[in-house]
């Protein structure tokens, strides 16, 4: 099995490794001005595991959020690009089950509001084409404002509601991989998959779609 | 050895076996001094180079010994002259949508049967 798939490898390599290094030649063509900045939105899905974003109690909560997002880059060089990130997402609410007493029940109601900044550096393939893949790798920092309204429910039914708001910062380093696809010389789609880590493993990812111009 | 392994070696051979016995032949400089005659201005074509570059572009008349190309970039870039004699190969090629487009027409495809799914699915309730 081990052999078979080293032999699979080296094919892949043998038929990929032509074709990159036959790219690569292609840049022996005159350097060119490249533009330095570029500025993009995209929309997506954000996909969180329970540690990250308000870290719901219930199981069966949703786990999946809409997120924007606002990017700038800086290129460095024709391949790495320093960039920082806004991200946004809807509203996350879940109930927490608080311990009941024989007199009254009582819950406690979160609405969870992430807002995420990154940084990161990245490392974008080939040079002056229309198509270009990219790696990133960074650190995200997610504020999370956790409203809470803690209802108690006496057998009469009436509720008395206390609400408080609290935040916390949550850092996670991520990867990232994506794809530039240009329509012209400056307006491009970007589409890309990040994956946030944490000590066990990954605790929360994005697929993004968007738009951006080169300037 | 088990069957499977063969047929896996043999899959192996098969697709990486064109792409080195393309490798090997070589036409002389005079039948893509003649190919290049036979062009039209503006074809869209990907030249290949014994270097082991490729160059894909717009063909550009000239009556010298250089095949002259105007390489497609996304940013624009001097027309290059290649000799006859460093180039291996010239293929006509069929210019397709910039990537932007396709991309996009892909997420438009998704978004459209996504949203006629729901439609289906809201029908049939």
């Amino acid at each position: 099995m081990r052999t078979r798939i080293a032999v699979l490898f080296m094919a892949l390599v043998v038929i990929c490794g032509q074709s990159a290094f036959a790219r690569q030649a292609v840049d022996d063509s005159p350097k060119v001005e490249f533009r330095k900045w570029d500025l993009g939105g995209s929309l997506g899905i954000l996909g969180t595991s329970a540690r990250d974003f308000g870290r719901p109690i219930l199981p069966g909560l949703e786990r999946y959020l809409f997120a924007w997002n606002v990017d700038a880059g800086r290129y460095f060089t024709p391949h790495v690009k320093g960039e920082v990130g806004l991200m946004r997402t809807n509203e996350r609410k879940f109930w927490e089950p608080l311990p009941a007493s024989s007199r009254s029940y009582s819950y406690r109601e979160h609405r969870v509001h992430p807002t995420s900044l990154s940084a990161a550096l990245t490392y974008q393939f080939f040079e002056n084409v229309f198509a270009h893949p990219y790696v990133s790798a960074g650190v995200r920092v997610t504020a999370v404002s956790d409203e809470t309204q803690t209802s108690v429910y006496s057998p009469t039914y009436s509720a008395t509601s206390v609400s408080t708001t609290s935040r916390v910062s949550e850092v996670r380093p991520f990867v990232a991989v994506g794809y530039k696809s240009y329509f012209n010389e400056r307006a491009y789609m970007k589409s890309d998959a990040l994956f946030a880590i944490d000590t066990k493993g990954v605790s929360h990812g994005t697929l993004r779609i968007g738009f951006g111009i080169d300037f | 050895m088990k069957v499977q392994s063969i047929v896996v070696y043999l899959i192996i051979f098969f697709i990486a076996a064109p792409s080195f016995m393309a490798g090997h032949r070589q036409e002389p400089p005079e039948v893509w001094q003649a190919f290049a005659q036979r062009l039209e201005s503006g074809a869209f074509i990907r030249v290949r180079l014994k270097t082991g570059g490729d160059v894909k572009g717009y063909f550009i008349p000239s009556s010298g010994d250089t095949f002259r190309v105007l390489p497609k970039t996304r940013i624009a870039v001097p027309i290059r002259d290649f000799q006859f004699s460093d180039i291996k190969s010239i293929d006509r090629q069929h210019e397709g949508w910039a990537p932007g487009w396709k991309v996009l027409t892909g997420v438009a495809v998704g978004v459209g049967t996504a949203f006629l799914l729901l439609l289906a699915y809201a029908a049939t309730d």
